[in-house]
């Protein structure tokens, strides 16, 4: 009773413009989109245009090369999500049911390599990606990606596993199964929402990815929708509705993507944290 | 099971790291090999470089700044959306927007925001009467700055928001009950039951932020660039202009250096405050 | 003087009545349970007389006060919980004190206080560990020492025992019946265990989806039960009950079911039943069942066959399948009885019991006490 005029004056006074904050740009984003390039630079600009275009959403498939940069994003995250599940999976399988020496400290490697920012070592990675003459290589974001999103996919991973508990396995191996079949029918499938979860995870997290994109690929053709939107403002005009339009697109794949999993994300740091 | 995984880390991670301890203390040529081991030279580089104080001051005020701003909002909103109230379910969905946007996209749309000429922010500030005529957000150092901050800000606050309410449900509330009876008001209840409590989770949660920020690349290079004149940069977008755009990969190994031992000194208050956190449970 | 008046007291959950004008006054120094099965409204009905309810109508009193819109802090009373809601971050000794800091007591006063507490409950090597580090029962000791240090007017205590393994249960409920002695503080506890009521309490409220069924001290309740909720749920194990009919044949009154038949005391005449319909439920408790000698002369009801017999060491219960009925009758441990057996069984007339079938109320609580050797 006494806290709830806090309560609302909380609401009011934070949430509302957080949310408000939250969603401004999604909507100047729309806007902008939604704009002729003379309506763009107009002052005072307005939200909602007075002659609103879809022209600038066909516009970019061509102008912009959108779809190249699209198919590319497509397949560094899907290829990245790929081989962080097949890496991640048995690690984080082992570290959910055995015991051995090193596993506390592999726990601990998990969770420092979660902070570790890749600028450190960009400039290694450069020297040896050039090595190997893989810039400009898609490949290479995908091997990047996946060993960059390892560490957090192993750590959610051996938390779902742990979840689930050990005596389904024991149960289907008594039934004459191996420790891999037993895996492979109870265990996967019972911590199927967290899996699925990691893989969301991984493919946003390659789907965003910044620096290496931009670091190894150098062909036009080759730029993920991150880096290739972003070449956009580097040049000398900028064709606002496009950029916008264009990454309405790209933002949409993902906000979609992430309000699936939402949920998913607060169990798994909790159940990350209680290993 | 574990050995792909170990290789990977050893490849990709592990290597570097001793690669990039190795090539700072060497002499490296334009592309980045290896002349010579053993030399101090780059180190003397980065010492002498007139621009590297400020930005260190200003990476500084940035993770400081952005951390402690997130922290307090994340938790205001966090007990806000504890409580029960329509459309709750909502607004937790929509404070997540911020965060799942890819970062890069966020700041090329901040950037419009921000445009000096016709940029959305003008126009509402403009239409409140709170300034007068459009002010050109990117161009001065101070307010490029401040605006850099924001948007790492509005880009983290949801997560903060997201840690701190999973830390508040796990409270049990029988407890705010007992401190009830006992005779504690709203606030003695947040400051006695509330805080103690999520101390694990905010200090946690803190830490990791500040080496998050030491990581927002994308941020300042898309939004600023690190302009004007060096002023929003951080040492992480310092690094990366050094090597690629001055060819001087040997400072850029050198401030690497730099970085990741900082960077290991927060790892380490932050593993050993884990592990006594763990102790009391 | 701490009397608890609840006038009327009710409370609602959209379309659901939790707790439907509950009448009740507690005296001064007096112990009374709520007891009932889960979600009869007793949990709700203490937490609004703590204030962690709001009352949707009635009133609450302390003393002669209303306290409706007091918050809990400032009712003076203290509350010990059913997971003991200890502060985590705590230790012991801060948990007990919390209360008195809040009120700024001196700090060489709390001391004091809370070394008393802690020692009256045998818990002063305790005092510096933390929760977590404690046993059930010594975490039930700290919740009550956080209760009683307060000195309130009442305490309330929301079924403090449940969490507790058998043995300790018994322990602690005999200490918490001395506790309360020796500092004579006006008590309301609740609990869904008819044992813990019967054997705490001063006096019992019987409460059964949110409406009281019986006000009375246990012996009361036991003996002379308002309605057939009361009569099965006190006492275990549980009563029989019978559905039949009274009869007049021959001048005796009857009570007749399917299986057998009983005579009743010519007192029993006077009760009569809804709409005259006849329709009874008979009720006698276990113990009230002898199994005797097949002899005429010997009392005997009826005669059936043995089902089952449990064994409980001190006493033994014998089913007894009559026609279609089953009837529970108490046996001495030593009797030798195996399945399949006849027997003959014999009902004590003074204890026996009579209900309306339709509205399950005593038909007995109009007839003069005297006819009734209880």
């Amino acid at each position: 009773m006494r806290t709830s005029w806090l309560k609302y004056l909380g609401i009011i006074v934070v949430l509302l413009p957080m949310v408000v904050m939250s969603l401004f740009p999604l909507i100047v984003m729309i806007s902008t989109s939604l704009k002729s390039p003379a309506e763009v630079y107009q002052w005072p600009p307005v939200f909602i245009p007075r002659e609103p275009t879809l022209q600038n959403y066909s516009d970019i498939w061509t102008v912009a090369n959108l779809a190249a940069y699209f198919r590319n994003s497509l397949f560094v995250a899907l290829g990245a999500t790929a081989l962080v599940m097949l890496l991640a999976v048995p690690a984080g399988y082992a570290l959910a049911r055995f015991r051995f020496r090193g596993r506390g400290f592999y726990m601990l490697f998990l969770l420092v390599m979660q902070m570790f920012p890749g600028i450190v070592i960009i400039l290694a990675l450069y020297r040896v990606v050039a090595a190997f003459q893989m810039t400009d290589n898609l490949v290479t974001l995908i091997i990047l990606n996946a060993a960059f999103g390892l560490s957090f996919a192993v750590w959610l991973l051996t938390g779902y596993f742990s979840s689930v508990p050990a005596e389904v396995e024991e149960a289907a191996m008594v039934d004459g199964n191996s420790r891999l079949g037993a895996m492979l029918r109870m265990t996967v499938p019972l911590s199927a929402p967290g899996l699925v979860a990691v893989g969301i995870f991984s493919f946003i997290g390659a789907w965003n990815e910044f620096l290496f994109a931009l670091t190894f690929i150098r062909s036009q053709d080759k730029l993920v929708l991150t880096v290739g939107l972003w070449k956009y403002i580097a040049r000398f005009q900028v064709e606002w509705n496009y950029l916008e339009a264009s990454s309405f697109l790209v933002t949409v794949v993902v906000v979609v993507l992430f309000m699936l999993v939402q949920k998913n994300l607060t169990r798994g740091l909790i159940a990350g944290a209680e290993r | 099971m574990l050995a792909p995984s170990v290789l990977t880390f050893l490849a990709f991670i592990i290597f570097p790291i001793v690669n990039t301890f190795v090539a700072a203390f060497s002499t490296v040529d334009n592309l980045g090999r290896i002349e010579s081991i053993g030399s101090l030279r780059n180190f003397q580089t980065l010492a002498a470089d007139p621009r590297l104080p400020g930005i260190v001051k200003q990476t500084a005020i940035y993770a400081g700044g952005s951390v402690f701003a997130e922290a307090v909002l994340g938790m205001v909103l966090a007990l806000i959306l504890n409580s029960d109230f329509r459309g709750r379910e909502w607004a937790k969905a929509l404070i997540l927007i911020p965060w799942a946007m890819p970062f890069a996209v966020a700041a090329m749309t901040w950037r419009w925001i921000f445009h000096g000429q016709v940029g959305a922010l003008n126009y509402v500030l403009i239409s409140l009467g709170i300034i007068q005529g459009p002010i050109v957000w990117l161009g001065d150092p101070t307010l490029a700055f401040t605006a850099a901050l924001f948007v790492e800000i509005w880009t983290s606050v949801p997560f903060m928001t997201i840690t701190f309410l999973a830390g508040l449900q796990s409270i049990p509330a029988a407890i705010y009950d007992a401190a009830k009876i006992d005779g504690a008001g709203p606030f003695r209840e947040f400051l006695d039951m509330t805080l103690p409590q999520m101390r694990t989770v905010v200090m946690i949660v803190t830490l990791l932020s500040i080496l998050w920020a030491f990581n927002a690349f994308g941020i300042i290079w898309v939004l600023t660039r690190g302009d004007p004149i060096y002023r929003t940069d951080l040492v992480v977008t310092y690094l990366y202009k050094l090597a690629f755009e001055q060819s001087d990969f040997g400072a850029g190994f050198a401030l690497a250096v730099c970085i990741f031992v900082v960077l290991m000194i927060f790892s380490l208050i932050y593993v050993k405050v884990l592990s006594v956190e763990e102790e009391q449970r | 003087m701490s009397t608890v008046t609840c006038r009327d007291l009710t409370k609602r959950f959209g379309d659901v009545v939790a707790v439907n004008k509950l009448n009740l006054v507690v005296q001064d120094r007096e112990f009374v349970v709520l007891v009932g099965p889960s979600g009869c409204g007793k949990t709700t009905a203490l937490r609004m007389i703590a204030g962690l309810e709001t009352a949707s109508e009635g009133e609450i009193l302390l003393d002669d006060q209303v306290v409706n819109k007091v918050p809990p802090g400032r009712r003076d009373i203290a509350m010990v919980f059913q997971n003991y809601a200890l502060y985590p971050h705590m230790r012991v000794y801060d948990n007990i004190a919390y209360a008195l800091r809040l009120r700024h007591t001196p700090k060489h006063e709390i001391d004091q206080r809370v070394h008393a507490t802690a020692k009256m409950l045998e818990i002063e090597s305790l005092l510096n560990r933390w929760p977590k580090q404690l046993s059930g029962g010594q975490r039930q000791r700290v919740a009550l020492g956080r209760a009683v240090i307060r000195q309130p007017r009442a305490f309330l205590m929301d079924e403090p025992l449940s969490n507790l393994d058998a043995q300790l249960r018994v322990a602690m409920r005999r200490e918490i019946i001395h506790l309360q002695r020796n500092l004579g503080i006006t008590t309301i506890y609740v609990t869904h265990d008819q044992v813990e009521a019967m054997t705490m309490g001063d006096r019992i409220v019987v409460m059964r989806d949110g409406l009281v069924q019986q006000v009375g001290t246990p012996s009361e309740v036991y003996r002379r039960p308002r309605n057939n909720f009361v009569a099965r749920f006190i006492g275990s194990p549980a009563m029989n009950l019978f559905a039949g009919k009274l009869m007049t044949e021959a001048g005796e009154l009857q009570f007749r079911s399917a299986s057998f038949r009983v005579m009743l005391p010519d007192a029993f005449r006077a009760a009569r039943t809804s709409g005259d319909s006849g329709d009874v439920q008979l009720g006698i408790r276990p113990e009230d069942v002898a199994v005797v000698e097949d002899r005429p002369g010997n009392g005997t009801v009826t005669r059936g066959v043995v089902d089952l017999v449990e064994h409980l060491g001190s006493d033994a219960y014998a089913s007894v399948k009559v026609g279609n009925e089953i009837i529970l009758a108490r046996v001495s441990p030593d009797i030798q009885l195996h399945d399949g057996q006849t027997v003959a069984l014999s009902f004590n007339q003074s204890k026996l019991h009579l209900f309306d079938a339709a509205t399950g109320e005593s038909l007995l609580t109009n007839l003069p006490v005297v006819t009734l050797q209880s």
